[in-house]
């Protein structure tokens, strides 16, 4: 039963694996055409990639929004956590659902729907509105990150800091602000994440400015160059580093606790 | 409810179940190391021991969820080694009872019928007398999580007994309940054991509970069993100075054996020579203990003198614990007790104490 | 601060935002759901002429019924892939859980777009498992169905959602006392037994609410069959990007978007009623 078990999750995992390790192996593989047998290695495609000043825009234009996104959802998740949590509202049934509807709604009907509340409003498509409209998606993700690391803290602790005199705000600065913290930076790594590798939103929403995502939608949508496959090996490791990091922050904080 | 018929001379000639050698180790952690063990056929018998001595692995391998180390099983003479837990005739009563959450409380007590020769339309009457025989039928359409405490435990016990297994195991069944429901669920379990006539194996770390339910008791430490008897012989006659100090708290006072005398031994103890019943088969000069139970030493105007260091107010009476020669005894009083750093003299009849081994 | 005026204050803004960005675009989606078109201008009137538009048309009932027809099959195929792999995370792994838990979920977030690319690369007709096959000599010519099809598609949307339902089914795999089955056992229920009787019934909360959300989000995939599916990538949600684009029926686009959402709501309303129930009954509340 257990080696049946064993060999099911490696073939599973190895499933989940082999479009990423293709592309890797693609991406040094030293030939235009995308398939075996492998050619010879070469560093041409990074080179190409590295070299594309394009590229390179739509590159700080991400950031210029998964910076911002970050932030916005990491606090809004934070006090959206906080509210379902430790100083639990009344509404709190009817808070959740509100949460889990950015999720539960198709990307694309939500975007449309922004863009004709922001034509409606005269509103002109810009980072601004593609940072509006990504933190709304990502918001539910970063509360649950954030809610999975104070759900583990013990709410004993606050009675405590009240019972040596703390007050509400005293005691959630000295004792639960501190204990969050790891599940903050948690979720503001992951938001990062997210918010970069964001398609539907993005290119419904951005104006002149394109971002990394959108360049590379319109790429690959007319040829597939192997350079694409240095370009996605190179996000997919940024972006396995970074969840790395955060998986690891949270973990953290839960043997902290 | 009848057991399963038994030829009369099969029962008498055979022990129910035989624990032959066994052993069980996780890595390099020893287990279970070595345990003979024989059940009598409608016996009460508890395996008492702290946590980590090996009783909880031991019933587990009896109940057929973990496999045995080395060693065999036999259960009516039948070997049970490898005979999965779904087809021994052994039920087990958990420790956090492990209701069904899913199932109602009958369903609960139905779920083993459904394997057993038992015709579909007599399922639900037989799930529900077993109910009645543990005072839960009102409880029948409820869930297990509706239960408070005592009702679950009392389910589990249903759901155990209405399959009329050959041997109840029972692991700590009584551990999660508060000390009043505790004591009635014990004169219920040692109740329902008569009643059924079924053997039951119960496992413990609390002595009074193994002392109320059990014909015999099983005292096990390290993996190993350190002494079996009746109840009234292992706290009378302990076998070692564990065996003293685990049960009833026996003070007990490190000696050598000067030889045979009267009924037992001579012992040299830092408090003086006596003569002293005890286990047989010491040797001279062996190392020994002086067992003394609290309500065995008494305050009087001649014996050593011991310096009291507490007194705790028990109810019936006051538990002092004195000092004396470097030895921690305890003394049970009944009048109002002398003041903490007063001197008293100790004394006690050397027919009624015992003189155990150091070790086993 | 009480606690409760403080959790009311902690609400707010987020409360604010979400009813900024998520609930009023959907009520001005709403809203457009009942005007129509006029040539070029959109006519204000409400009807309802949209919603007995998409009644009417077979092709639009057919999309939807498509898209919540893949919703299902695609629930089907995780739940039954994920839930070994679920047992296996919960009961087996070990100090192994956690470091296999980020993995299962490092590839989520690479982005649905480097997925779907990479999955063009295997499966094309230039791909590699077309160009490996011949090679290997196993086929003369490349396998023309593999990309551009319902299959190519499907593969990727099972790629996309597995993990979550992993996840879904990892807690309540977690939740499930092993007691429980060796109680099964105890009282003589076989392996397929204890499975049917014990494992399946407790872990249902699980399958639903990963089903639930690979439902969910499959249902809303755009780009998916968009970029794998080829000819077979016109889906429901596809059509209301094209109403809202070149050609042009804002109105109709609306209604199609949210008789989606109702049904969307609907399944969610039943799925969670029905883990709210089986979670009573684990509750005992």
């Amino acid at each position: 039963m257990s080696r049946l078990g064993t060999l099911w999750v490696c073939l599973v995992f190895g499933f989940m694996y082999l479009p990423i390790a293709m592309i890797a192996l693609f991406s040094v593989n030293a030939s235009d055409v995308m398939a075996f047998p492998l050619t010879g290695v070469t560093g041409q495609w990074f080179a190409e990639i590295l070299g594309d000043g394009r590229l390179g825009g739509g590159f700080l234009t991400t950031l210029a929004v998964a910076f911002p996104v970050a932030l916005l959802t990491t606090l809004l998740g934070a006090a959206a956590a906080l509210a379902l949590t430790f100083y639990a509202t009344r509404f709190r049934v009817l808070f959740a659902a509100l949460l889990l509807l950015p999720f539960l709604v198709p990307r694309l009907i939500l975007a449309v729907a922004q863009l004709i509340l922001f034509k409606e409003l005269g509103v002109s498509r810009s980072l601004l509105t593609v940072i509006a409209g990504q933190s709304v998606i990502i918001l539910p993700f970063t509360t649950v990150i954030v809610a999975s690391v104070l759900i583990r803290i013990d709410r004993r602790l606050i009675e405590a800091a009240a019972d040596l005199g703390a007050s509400g705000w005293c005691s959630f600065r000295r004792v639960v602000l501190p204990l969050m913290g790891n599940g903050l930076m948690a979720a503001w790594v992951i938001a990062f994440v997210l918010s970069s590798s964001e398609y539907v939103l993005t290119a419904f929403l951005s104006g002149r400015q394109q971002a990394l995502s959108v360049l590379v939608a319109s790429d690959f949508r007319f040829d597939l160059s192997p350079s694409l496959n240095a370009l996605a090996v190179l996000i997919v490791l940024g972006n396995i580093a970074l969840v790395v990091i955060a998986e690891a922050i949270r973990h953290r904080a839960g043997r902290l606790n | 409810m009848a057991v399963a018929a038994k030829t009369a001379a099969g029962r008498r000639t055979r022990p129910l179940l035989e624990v032959i050698a066994l052993h069980k180790s996780y890595g390099s952690v020893q287990a279970v190391r070595g345990i003979d063990l024989s059940l009598a056929n409608e016996s009460y018998v508890t395996l008492l021991g702290p946590s980590g001595c090996g009783k909880t692995t031991l019933l587990r391998m009896v109940g057929g969820f973990e496999a045995i180390g080395s060693g065999t099983l036999m259960l009516d003479g039948m070997r049970l080694d490898d005979l999965p837990a779904n087809r021994r005739p052994i039920n087990t009563v958990f420790q956090s009872y492990a209701l069904f959450p899913h199932l109602s409380v009958l369903e609960n007590v139905a779920f083993g019928l459904s394997y057993r020769a038992v015709p579909k339309d007599r399922i639900k009457a037989r799930a529900r007398e077993a109910l009645a025989t543990v005072r839960m039928e009102a409880m029948a359409d409820r869930r297990p999580r509706q239960l408070s405490g005592g009702q679950q435990q009392r389910v589990a016990l249903a759901r155990a007994i209405v399959n009329e297994p050959r041997l109840l195991l029972l692991d700590e069944p009584l551990s999660a309940l508060d000390r009043r429901m505790r004591k009635d669920m014990q004169i219920e379990l040692k109740d329902l054991q008569r009643r059924l006539g079924m053997t039951f194996l119960h496992v413990t770390h609390d002595q009074e509970e193994a002392f109320a339910l059990s014909d015999r008791i099983v005292v096990m430490r390290d993996g190993r069993i350190e002494q079996q008897g009746a109840p009234g012989d292992i706290y009378t006659r302990p076998a070692t100075a564990y065996v003293a100090d685990f049960i009833g708290g026996a003070s007990c006072l490190p000696g050598r054996i000067l030889g045979p005398a009267g009924k037992g031994y001579a012992i040299e103890t830092a408090l003086g020579r006596h003569v002293v019943p005890g286990v047989a088969g010491l040797s001279v000069g062996a190392r020994a203990v002086l067992c003394l139970r609290s309500e065995q030493v008494a305050l009087g105007d001649t014996g050593t003198p011991a310096e009291v260091t507490h007194a705790v107010y028990r109810g019936a009476d006051w538990l002092l614990e004195c000092v004396a020669g470097g030895q921690l005894f305890q003394v049970a009083h009944a009048g109002p007790p002398p003041a903490p750093g007063e001197t008293v003299r100790l004394s006690f009849d050397p027919d009624r104490v015992w003189i155990a081994r150091e070790a086993a | 601060m009480r606690p409760q005026s403080a959790g009311n204050w902690l609400a707010l803004p987020v409360v604010a935002a979400l009813g900024a960005l998520c609930l009023a675009p959907l009520a001005i989606l709403f809203a457009y759901s009942f005007f129509s078109v006029d040539f070029v201008t959109i006519s204000h009137d409400p009807s309802l002429k949209n919603y007995a538009r998409i009644l009417q048309s077979e092709t639009y009932r057919g999309l939807i019924a498509r898209a919540f027809g893949s919703g299902l099959l695609v629930a089907a195929i995780t739940a039954v892939i994920g839930y070994p792999v679920a047992w296996f995370l919960a009961k087996r792994a070990g100090a192994a859980k956690t470091m296999l838990l980020t993995l299962l979920l490092v590839p989520l977030y690479s982005g649905d777009l480097l997925r779907i690319f990479a999955w063009r690369v295997l499966l094309g007709a230039e791909g590699a498992i077309n160009r490996s096959l011949i090679w290997l000599g196993a086929i003369d010519a490349p396998l023309q169905g593999l990309l551009f099809s319902p299959l190519a598609t499907h593969i990727a949307l099972t790629y996309n959602y597995l993990p979550f339902m992993v996840i879904g089914l990892w807690l309540a795999f977690e939740s499930l006392d092993d007691a429980w089955l060796e109680a099964a056992a105890d009282l003589g229920a076989p392996g397929r037994d204890r499975f049917r009787r014990v494992t399946l019934p407790l872990t249902a909360p699980g399958l639903i609410a990963g089903g639930l959300m690979v439902f969910v989000m499959v249902v809303g995939d755009y780009l998916t069959p968009q970029l794998l599916g080829g000819a077979s990538g016109v889906t429901v949600i596809s059509a209301i990007n094209d109403l809202f684009g070149t050609a042009f029926d804002w109105p109709l686009g609306s209604a199609i978007a949210w008789t989606m959402l109702a049904i969307l709501m609907l399944c969610f309303g039943a799925g969670a009623t029905l883990i709210r129930r089986s979670s009573l009954v684990a509750e005992g509340a």
